[in-house]
């Protein structure tokens, strides 16, 4: 393929990727972990506080870079964000890891570089976790950049490789905890692919002594970010000693997880095929074609290409490595898998390549070409249904424990009650449910300042004494017995099999029903 | 003593209602063809005003009179979206009950209907409908009604509306929720007489859509 040929391509699959990504943003109800880090971005943004919290949070950037988005959108307080703005980060970022592949082009080639940013443009999980205002797309596009520079590293790179490569290691660690994993196995990847080359390794700064200093640079510049940012930018140095806390916490979650346990196979399967509800779903394009890359990759002989030969054994090894890793640890969730998934879409166009240039024919290329072209417009148009169609329904194999539609419609009636009220948005509004009920009610409800929040049993009288009660199910006998006739009760669902009851005040109510008539 | 007495009395109105079942004039048992349960553990601490109270038991025998037949099978659907996201339309009508995957029809987000043509008018005596019974949910804004007229602009009888706050626009109803469930919601058709039935909903507490498995209408043939 040109330069010219592979350049439009990956500007055509940029163009696909900010399209899938960025439309609709706020079709989707707030997943409760996207509300809880909202709120979180509140506090830094109204009042500059962030604090790095191991027990619930992930690591800062995702906070900070967020920071920019809220400003340029004349946004300075919790009430004034919207879901457009939050969401618009790991856009931003979904968008930027396709364009560090063309940096993979010397080692892969031209046609697998075009063939991966396709792909990676049109996946329905990569679109997915790109339009959630969690850590992963983030956690993703530092992960590759740290690939890729060791890579060049190990391909005698130049110095600037060793800074790249500490950069993102320190952005991927200052991101989230997962990165212990994901960091260790590029490294352990190269490795091994640079020994399985034997005669036919590439050179570089380790084969000829010139390693030490450029290791130190890259070691500092890793520290000195991810330092940075858990020390809330110096303003809190014991910060910078709160990973290594957690990571006793993260460790036991990992291995003996209370919740989202899952078997080994839950990332293979989510990917290859799932249906339900009459809904199917596939990814196994990028998965066939990145098995054929990984094979070809240790077919290839030692004089033929050596860097192509060791970058398409390095990139087999990491996903390898990584999806084995985090396959193995029992707590699951789905997001997970784009650590490792974001650099199976370079062996995917590795795979592709090598398709191309085993078949001699040039019309079975064309066939070749016109079947990856039909495949590729399938796949985005799961990504479509996945991120707008479907994008919070429970059939869709990429939401999990997603906020129904319903909640959403629950807190429109909590504050159309409230514009009836006499305190208007002062209106109290108690919240008696359990932490896990309660999410993300805080972000719905975030222009209400006086709504309270208490975890059953009710015990303060004042819980039942707002016109407006949200209450978990199982406390809906206790307060029937206590509020009587003279509440009016309405049932909306929080999450898939969870109901929330919404007590309201009958003399509101009534006058909630005359304006709507 | 206070268990024995107890017994007794269950024992004696279960004989009761048996009884009446046999000795109430003209009328008999409906008897129904139920689909198998999909979820286990319908939360049965569900009491509420607004909520029918789920007992986990199954429903008590319905009675109907004598001659009763099902009046809906194979029947034209139509619907108020012409162009189900998930199934055909008439699927409704199929006799086909399971909660499992290609059993039911999506419809779009927001208010839906769906509309039985019997092909004549008929006193109808109950209607039996199920949603979506593989999990537990509420469909919201629930109307039920007969009418002569396939517009339902006219000679309208509505037979069940749990549209409290009248958000669908079809009058404000007095009817409580109710939770999916493997035997489906059998609403009292009390004689209303009609040639078309029409069942409309307006999302449900897990997704903007609506669903249908099966509705099957009861009554008299002529």
């Amino acid at each position: 393929m040109t330069r010219a040929g592979a350049g439009a391509l990956v500007a055509i699959a940029l163009a696909a990727a900010l399209a899938l990504r960025g439309a609709r943003l706020d079709v989707r109800p707030m997943h409760h972990d996207e509300a809880n880090q909202a709120i979180k971005f509140g506090d830094l943004l109204e009042r500059g506080e962030y604090r790095y919290d191991y027990r619930e949070h992930h690591g800062p950037t995702l906070y900070y870079l967020t920071l920019p988005s809220a400003w340029s959108g004349g946004r300075h307080s919790l009430a004034s964000l919207d879901e457009v703005t939050l969401r618009r980060v790991p856009v931003v970022f979904g968008a930027a890891t396709i364009l560090l592949l063309p940096f993979l082009s010397v080692g892969i080639g031209r046609t697998a570089t075009a063939v991966a940013a396709v792909l990676m443009a049109l996946s329905p999980a990569m679109v997915f976790y790109s339009r959630m205002f969690i850590q992963e797309a983030l956690l993703a596009c530092f992960t590759l950049a740290f690939v890729i520079a060791v890579g060049r590293i190990a391909t005698n790179g130049g110095r600037a490789w060793w800074i790249l490569a500490g950069v993102a290691a320190g952005l991927a660690v200052a991101t989230k905890e997962t990165s212990v994993i994901v960091l260790p196995a590029a490294v352990l990847a190269s490795v091994i692919a640079w020994s399985s080359r034997g005669s036919g390794r590439p050179r570089n700064a380790l084969t000829d002594g010139r390693w030490r200093a450029p290791l130190l640079a890259s070691l500092a510049a890793a520290v000195a970010v991810a330092a940075l940012f858990y020390s809330s930018f110096f303003t809190s140095p014991a910060g910078i000693l709160e990973p290594f806390r957690g990571a006793g916490t993260y460790l036991a979650r990992g291995v003996d997880p209370a919740s989202h346990a899952h078997p080994w196979h839950y990332y293979l399967r989510l990917l290859a095929y799932t249906s339900s509800g009459g809904v199917k779903w596939s990814e196994g394009l990028v998965v066939v074609l990145a098995v054929v890359g990984a094979v070809t990759a240790w077919r290839q002989r030692d004089g033929a290409r050596p860097d192509t030969a060791f970058w398409t054994r390095y990139l087999t090894c990491d996903v390898a490595i990584a999806a084995a890793t985090f396959s193995a640890i029992p707590y699951k969730t789905p997001w997970n898998l784009l650590p490792f998934y974001v650099v199976a879409f370079a062996l995917a166009g590795s795979g592709f390549a090598t398709l191309i240039e085993m078949t001699r024919s040039r019309a079975l290329r064309r066939v070749l070409a016109g079947t990856l072209a039909i495949a590729s417009c399938q796949l985005g148009w799961q990504a479509w249904r996945a991120a707008v169609t479907y994008a919070s329904d429970p059939r869709n194999p990429y939401v999990y424990a997603q906020t129904v539609p319903d909640a959403v419609r629950m807190a429109t009636r909590i504050r159309d009650l409230s514009s009836l009220h006499a305190d208007g948005a002062r209106m109290q509004v108690s919240v008696i449910a359990s932490p896990y009920e309660q999410w993300p009610l805080p972000w719905y409800l975030r222009t209400m300042p006086n709504v309270g929040y208490w975890t059953p049993p009710p015990g303060d009288a004042r819980a039942v004494q707002a016109p407006v009660i949200v209450s978990s199910i199982e406390h809906t006998p206790a307060l029937d017995k206590a509020l009587g006739d003279r509440y009016v009760a309405e049932f909306y669902g929080l999450r898939p099999d969870l109901l929330l009851a919404l007590y309201i005040e009958r003399g509101l109510w009534d006058r909630f029903l005359a304006k709507v008539k | 003593m206070k268990k024995i007495i107890l017994a007794s009395s269950v024992a004696l109105l279960a004989a009761f209602v048996s009884l009446a079942a046999q000795t109430t004039p003209g009328k008999e048992e409906l008897k129904l063809k139920l689909p198998k349960p999909m979820f286990i553990g319908t939360p049965t601490n569900l009491k509420s005003p607004n909520l029918e109270v789920v007992t986990g038991k199954s429903r008590a025998p319905f009675l109907v009179p004598k001659g009763t037949v099902l009046l809906s099978g194979k029947k034209k659907v139509t619907s108020s979206d012409a162009n189900p996201v998930i199934g055909e339309l008439d699927m409704i009508t199929d006799g086909e009950k399971s909660g499992g995957d290609g059993y039911f029809v999506e419809l779009g987000p927001g208010v839906q209907w769906v509309q039985i043509d019997l092909g004549a008018s008929h006193p109808l005596s109950a209607i039996l409908a199920w949603h979506f019974h593989s999990q537990a949910r509420i469909y919201h804004d629930v109307t039920v009604q007969v009418s002569d007229d396939p517009a339902f602009k006219a000679g309208v009888t509505t037979i069940f509306n749990n549209d409290h706050d009248n958000s669908s626009k079809l009058g404000q109803g007095k009817d409580k929720e109710y939770i999916e469930v493997a035997e489906g919601r059998l609403f009292d058709a009390n004689g209303a007489k009609g040639r078309y039935v029409r069942l409309s909903s307006k999302s449900n507490t897990t997704n903007d859509l609506n669903h249908y498995v099966e509705v099957e209408v009861y009554g008299l043939p002529k």
